[in-house]
Formats: structure tokens, sequence, C-alpha cells
């Protein structure tokens, strides 16, 4: 098999595709969280946070049996047939990271100075045109976050295989494939992923490492 | 703009930051709200900014309630009339260039405008070398200057400055303070500052308003608010001396202040408990009494000599210590030394009464 023909690339591209999907979608709905979070005070704050916390560590084949009962045929989501889809893998990836990105945005917008909210609206600003003053304002935190959130879920295996299947050309990303051709003995595929993970894996640490170094030296 | 603040009240935590404050900010003047760090003065700025509501009062807009309204487009417009410098501002992680040019852009003013206005007002605060620096590199000194610009670009109606001069480097403090005081020339902008310091205050203000723990104690045009203080919380806060307390009683149809016993002749029909101040400068020093319309004359023995430069103070026991203030010419002629006789004299009306309520 060619280590880096076709269906190698298949499976990497998959991969960054479904991850990145689920990291973008799960940013934005992060975010919005974090900030409706931040700005309101309701009599369950302190739960809400402490359910984050919570979540941020919950284990993925949990996340992954859930949205299997969901969505499997006789589940309450059965009807919209995604089960074994890039889709219900992209849902899954993105419920488990909305906690992480929620919880990372949440400390990082709560770090801004106050005093850059009044002055902000002082200087005329809306609501939204704070939101995204606030964004420039702790972007080196908050894409932190979205860093952290992308890395968890694109190393993630037990739980995108039960909701994917590991379907070859359709929902075979690299951590399924290589634990499929691992089981199988087919070493060559299983460790030519394992090394393209490992670069994904530094890439993106090289990226937190750049974007904490360039917030440190502010 | 026109803004009335009526009966405005704030409590944060449980502890009460102004208590039913009334005021009106005068258009085209340098209204100065003056009081000691801790009175309530950036709250009131802040609610004045729209930037807080309050818990009490409310806050009219040109003849329109404004601080409670829930309108976001109505509380928008107005709150783009008028902007706010902060006592240590802070600036955005951004350059110079797009702190000045933030509340333009809010505005969705045209890049090419934003770009020559930006560029002129940071000419104003000559900090035009800096536009490329990032905001958070920037010194105190020059942080206040870039805010400054921040709020002057806007061309706005009402500026609001909390202590605009603290903590300063002595360049920008003269920036500051030209620009303070050519703003003040313009009689299409309304100020708003505030400051702890007299100086300032006299030097800016045209209206003034004491604060005093979250309460108005005292407001009025500068002859009012400096020279008739209602209290002596706010004449002591002035550097005002000779105070006495006692009772304004009914003496021979009468009405005199008694202070342990020494009766003064002062300008009163009032009776009770009362407070009063004599300023030194108004209290005459003789060798023997005077005979002249002022209605105090007591005899009394040099306790202290203080001399600064050329100004003398010399307190009397006349059975209280009154300071009195004599050239120190004056003072070397008349031989004035601790424990000699002299005659202390002043005018009933220059014994000022405070209400002893009004404290």
């Amino acid at each position: 098999m060619d280590l880096l023909g076709r269906d190698t690339l298949e499976i990497v591209w998959l991969s960054l595709k479904v991850s990145g999907s689920a990291v973008i979608l799960c940013a934005i709905i992060s975010l919005n969280l974090a900030f409706l979070i931040e700005q309101s005070d309701f009599p369950g704050k302190r739960l809400v946070l402490s359910l984050i916390n919570t979540m941020m560590t919950i284990p993925a084949v949990a996340i992954g049996l859930l949205l299997y009962l969901v969505l499997m045929r006789r589940g309450p989501l059965g009807g919209s047939e995604i089960l074994y889809t890039p889709y219900a893998m992209i849902l899954a990836q993105a419920i488990l990271a909305t906690p992480i990105i929620t919880g990372l945005s949440l400390v990082a917008i709560r770090r801004i100075d106050p005093s850059v909210r009044d002055t902000a609206f002082s200087l005329g600003a809306t609501r939204f045109q704070w939101k995204l003053l606030a964004l420039t304002e702790a972007r080196f935190a908050i894409s932190a976050a979205v860093i952290t959130g992308f890395a968890r879920v694109v190393g993630e295996t037990g739980m995108t295989m039960m909701v994917g299947g590991n379907i070859k050309g359709a929902t075979r990303v690299m951590t399924t494939a290589i634990a499929l051709e691992t089981m199988k003995g087919e070493f060559e595929l299983a460790i030519s992923l394992g090394i393209i993970l490992v670069i994904v894996a530094l890439g993106i640490n090289l990226m937190l490492h750049l974007v904490q170094g360039a917030g440190k030296r502010r | 703009m026109k803004i009335i603040a009526e009966d405005i009240g704030k409590t944060y935590n449980r502890k009460e930051v102004l208590a039913s404050v009334s005021l009106e900010i005068e258009e085209g003047k340098v209204n100065v709200i003056l009081g000691p760090n801790g009175s309530g003065k950036t709250t009131l700025l802040k609610i004045l900014n729209l930037l807080e509501r309050p818990d009490a009062g409310r806050l009219l807009c040109d003849g329109k309630e404004c601080s409670l309204t829930s309108n976001a487009g109505r509380r928008l417009k107005l709150s783009r009339r008028m902007t706010m410098v902060m006592q240590n501002p802070t600036m955005f992680d951004a350059t110079v260039f797009k702190n000045v040019a933030y509340g333009l852009k809010v505005r969705g003013e045209e890049k090419k405008l934003i770009r020559q206005k930006v560029e002129s007002t940071l000419d104003t605060v000559r900090l035009t070398q800096a536009v490329e620096r990032n905001a958070l590199t920037l010194s105190g000194g020059e942080a206040q200057r870039v805010a400054l610009a921040r709020a002057l670009v806007l061309d706005p109606e009402v500026i609001l400055l909390d202590e605009p001069t603290n903590n300063l480097d002595s360049i920008s403090l003269r920036i500051i303070e030209d620009l303070i005081l050519s703003l003040k020339e313009q009689k299409d902008i309304t100020l708003v500052l505030t400051t702890h310091l007299l100086s300032n205050a006299r030097r800016w203000g045209e209206r003034f308003f004491v604060l005093r723990e979250g309460r108005l104690i005292q407001k009025g045009d500068r002859k009012e608010v400096f020279e008739r203080p209602t209290s002596v919380f706010w004449a002591k806060f002035m550097g005002m001396e000779n105070f006495l307390s006692g009772k304004l009683i009914r003496d021979e149809e009468q009405v005199k202040l008694d202070v342990d016993g020494i009766r003064l002749d002062v300008v009163s029909d009032a009776e009770g408990e009362a407070y009063a101040t004599i300023p030194p400068e108004d209290i005459l020093i003789s060798l023997k009494p005077l005979s002249s319309s002022a209605r105090n004359c007591f005899r009394g023995k040099v306790a202290r000599i203080d001399e600064e430069r050329a100004i003398a103070r010399v307190t009397v026991d006349i059975g209280i210590p009154l300071t009195s203030m004599v050239t120190r010419r004056s003072k070397e002629e008349m031989h004035l030394v601790e424990g000699k006789e002299v005659y202390l004299t002043f005018k009933a009306s220059a014994v000022h009464l405070f209400q002893s309520d009004e404290i």
C-alpha cells in the first residue's frame, strides 16, 4: 500500500475536515455561550460554571454512547439518518470540544479589564462591536482555547468510531484507521498515519506555543 | 446637550455610593465635581455617561429621561454625543492609531476621514511620532494623552474627564492642562471633570459640585462654592482656618456667637448651635484697641508665630485661639513676639456661619 497514496491523503483530509468543522461550529457556539454567561447574572450561574468544568473532563466514549443512542434508528433523532456519516462525527466532536472552548474562552473574557468594556461603550460601541473588540483583546487566549479544542478532537478515537463507523472512504479518519489497521496487523498504513497524526499534533503544539509566546511578549 | 441629574442614588454590594444627588450640568461650561477620593465622583461620571444605571432617581438628557431607557438605539444615540476619559485610562491592545480611530470606526466613518482626523488629533496631543506604536507600551502620561485624543477625535458635545491630571509626568501634565484650557474657550463643548485637587478646580472650573461620601454638599459658581462654604467639611477641605463651634444666642437684641464664653458679633437671625470660620486675612492685629466700624475687638496674647516667606501667621489667645495673617514687615514693625499683648479686630460679617445641620 502506498504510504502517501490517495487512500492515506483521503483519510488525513477527512480527519482535518471533520475536526476542523467541529471546532468552527463549536467555537461559534462556545464564544457566544461564554459572552452570555459572562454578561448575565442569574441564580444558577455557579452551577453552570461547575457543570462546564465537569463536562471538560467527561470521557469521550460517554458522549459517543449518548449520541449513538440518540441517533440510532430507534432513537429520538433516528429519522435524521446521520449516524455513520461525517455529520455525526462532527456533532460528536463539537459536543466534546464545546465545554473546553467555552470554559477556556470564559476565562479569557473574564481576564479582560472591565474598564476596556466601559471605554468601548463610552467611545460609542454597540454590544456587538464590544464583543468583537473583546475577541481582539483576548485573541491570544481565545486562539489557545480553540487550538486546545482542536487538539482534543482530532486525536479522539473511540467516540468517533462509535458514531462514524469507520467506513472506508466515508467516515474513516486517522485515529480510527490506525486502530483498525493495527488490529488487522497492517502496520505500514497504521505507522504512516501515526506519523502524520504526530506531525499534526506537533503542528498544533507549535501553533499554541507561538500564540502563547506572542501573548506573553506584549 | 443639557444633562440634569435628579435624586440619583447608586448602591454597590449594599454600600451606598451615591445618595440623592441632584445637579444640572451647564452647557458650554467647565463643570467640576470636587471631592476626596471615594466620594462617588467616578460613579457619578459613569452614570452621566450612561455607562451605569442609577438605582434611584433619573437622568434627563435634553429634557428626556435617558438613564433607564431600555431602548438601545436611543441610548446609543445619546451616548455617542458624549464620551468619558477614565482615570488611568485603559488602552486597547492595538496601535495608537487604532485606539484613537476606534470611536470613529464604530460610527462607521470613512477610512480616509478617519485617517485625517486621527492624525490631526494626535498632533494636538503631540503624539504623531507614536502613531504605529502598540498603545500598551505607552507611559502613563502618553496613555492619558491618547485617551484624550480618543475622545477629542469624536467632536463630542460633552466630554467627561475623570481626574485628568492624576499621576502625570510634567510634559503630559502641561499638554493636558493646555488642552483643558483651550476646551474651556470652546463654547460648543461641555466639560465635566472630577478632581480632588482644589488648585485644578479653581483654575478650570466655572460650575462646581462638591461631593462627600456620595452626597452633594454644595454646588454653585466660584463665589458661592469657594467663598461661602456651607459645611465645616468643605471649609476645612479648602484649608479655611479659625474654626469655632458655639451657640448663637440673643444678647441685647442682637445675635451673638458664644464660643467658650467669648461672644462674637455675627450677622445672623438664627439661634442655637452653630459653627463658624473667620478668614485669617480678615482679622486685624493692633497694639491698641481700634476705633472702627468693626463690631469685634478683643484683647489677647500672642501665642504663636509661624513665618512663611513674606507672611506671618500670628495666633492670638483671646480666650480662644484665633489666627491672623500679617506681612512679615508689619510683624517686625509691631515687634510681635510670643506673649505680647495685642488687639484683634474683625467685622461681624467676617464671621462665616454654618448651620449645624449642614455639616
